[in-house]
């Protein structure tokens, strides 16, 4: 799937919006609060197109429909100590600025959060470049800054730190690990270890704290 | 630290909502570099829609169940997949994801250090409007946005880091805690889901209020965050009741938006708050009658 363009979804059947007809205050057999289909003014696409022209003054639905849906997207792009409100704060802006952008008929959740992603990479780069300089001011050793990651954030500490804790245990362990990990259940790996299910999940349990303390010491 | 990996269920259909509370939730990232770190997984070149192939529109309509336990495995080998698939659900998912969502916890606060007059503005388009119309909204639409925000998210919890509007009250509603806690009896649950919408008339901006306008238009924000809270709760109910329930507060949602849309658009609200009146009591009659048909 290509970055660069937005997500296309199945088609769907247009959504039909009612719209309440206004109520003439002086009339009292004026209907009050019947709904009579009319036009989809609430859509996405509308929005986009009202905001394209100026026009932002039904901004918050659109941001009350989607910005759940954004902060995941964000907190998968970038490391938890960067600011994700903020980040979520800089898309939406960056939403209004190129809404003229935004193609109608497309999916405006896959566009925004392609804005989300490329907020949060950018907050990350901004994140690690202030790591650097502050290491290079610590010590004057600096180290390039690369985040070149298309899609999905992996703290590379976390990673390495797993990767040699993992190492360092036993083969029979490691299996353990590994074969939950692919979502085998403890039924089938204790028949092959020729283990009972119990102890299977109790070892289970029991390597992953052994793991969690070895990868704390390794990050601290 | 917590490793995400010790809280993996050991049954397939355990896992299966397990992994699905992620590809909605905050920790898909830590997640994935657990899974990454026990299989060695490299980010992979081909895309998930090859990997599941006609199975992705099933899982997007139906969510995870559908997968076999050896193709659910499949995935977490190559966890950078999740990734995708994520995007995937949160933008064309269907009703089985939104209700994922719904069950999800909300997070823990949100500044709103977003100002209104700093200057966000749709780029120049020809047939654009003036831009002093454009500013203009564009503050009221991110105001409108930034308290709902905080009203929301943040509520009586957490102090405000910068001054808030004076209209800023406190949770009310159907956006309580407790809302949606379990009663003594399904005709409990409804009465108190009744009593709560009745809140409503407690902050109803008076007809000579400043900013009226901008005051109702966050109280029925409001309102419509209590109702998608409403439409996506599994309820503490009989599966029936619960399910005419979702579906009756999903409908009067459509009616707040239009109520919304239409405020804003307003020039007289005169016109416009007996509807948002009888909207609400309609709610509330019908919550405490039981009358949960469409």
């Amino acid at each position: 799937m290509s970055r660069d363009r937005p997500l296309k979804t199945e088609a769907k059947p247009p959504p039909v919006t009612f719209i309440v007809p206004p109520l003439a205050p002086d009339d009292p057999n004026a209907p009050t609060g019947a709904l009579v289909p009319l036009r989809d003014t609430n859509s996405d696409d509308a929005i986009m197109a009202e905001t394209a022209s100026g026009d932002t003054s039904k901004f918050g639905v659109l941001w009350a429909r989607h910005n759940d849906k954004l902060m995941p997207i964000i907190a998968s792009n970038c490391p938890s100590e960067v600011d994700r409100e903020g980040v979520a704060q800089d898309t939406w802006s960056n939403v209004i600025t190129r809404a003229g952008q935004y193609e109608p008929g497309s999916n405006f959740a896959a566009w925004l959060f392609r804005i989300g992603t490329n907020a949060a990479h950018d907050a990350t780069r901004a994140a690690k470049r202030e790591a650097a300089k502050r290491k290079r001011d610590s010590d004057e050793r600096g180290d390039p800054v690369e985040f070149d990651d298309p899609r999905g954030y992996v703290d590379p500490d976390l990673l390495a730190a797993l990767q040699g804790c993992l190492g360092e245990l036993p083969e029979r362990s490691r299996e353990i690990v590994r074969r939950r990990g692919e979502n085998e259940d403890n039924q089938d790996i204790a028949v092959t270890l020729t283990l009972s299910p119990s102890r299977c999940s109790q070892l289970y349990h029991e390597i992953l704290r052994n793991l969690r303390a070895c990868v704390e010491g390794k990050l601290s | 630290m917590t490793l995400l990996l010790s809280e993996l269920p050991g049954t397939h259909a355990e896992v299966v909502g397990w992994l699905e509370g992620h590809l909605v939730g905050l920790q898909l990232s830590r997640l994935v570099t657990e899974l990454a770190a026990v299989h060695g997984a490299q980010r992979p070149a081909e895309s998930i829609r090859g990997v599941l192939g006609a199975e992705l529109s099933s899982v997007l309509a139906d969510g995870l169940r559908v997968l076999t336990p050896q193709q659910l495995g499949r995935l977490m080998k190559q966890p950078f997949h999740l990734f995708e698939l994520q995007e995937l659900v949160l933008a064309a998912g269907g009703a089985h994801w939104q209700q994922r969502m719904g069950e999800r916890p909300l997070p823990q606060r949100i500044e709103p250090n977003w100002q209104p007059d700093e200057g966000f503005r749709p780029e120049p388009k020809p047939r654009g409007r003036s831009m002093a119309r454009g500013v203009a909204l564009v503050a009221v639409g991110l105001l409108v946005g930034f308290a709902t925000c905080y009203l929301w998210l943040v509520g009586p919890v957490f102090p405000p880091k910068r001054p808030q509007p004076p209209q800023v009250a406190s949770v009310w509603g159907w956006n309580k805690p407790d809302a949606t806690a379990k009663a003594e009896t399904s005709r409990a649950y409804l009465t108190r889901l009744s009593d709560l919408v009745e809140e409503w008339y407690a902050g109803v901006p008076e007809a000579d209020a400043p900013n009226r306008k901008l005051l109702l238009a966050i109280r029925l924000l409001e309102l419509r965050s209590g109702c998608t809270r409403l439409s996506l709760t599994d309820h503490p109910l009989p599966a029936e009741q619960r399910d005419k329930l979702k579906a009756r507060a999903a409908g009067w949602c459509k009616d707040i938006d239009i109520l919304l849309q239409n405020v804003q658009e307003a020039n007289d609200l005169t016109v416009w708050t007996p509807s948002i009146d009888k909207l609400v009591q309609q709610m509330a009659d019908d919550l405490r009658a039981g009358r949960l048909d469409r």
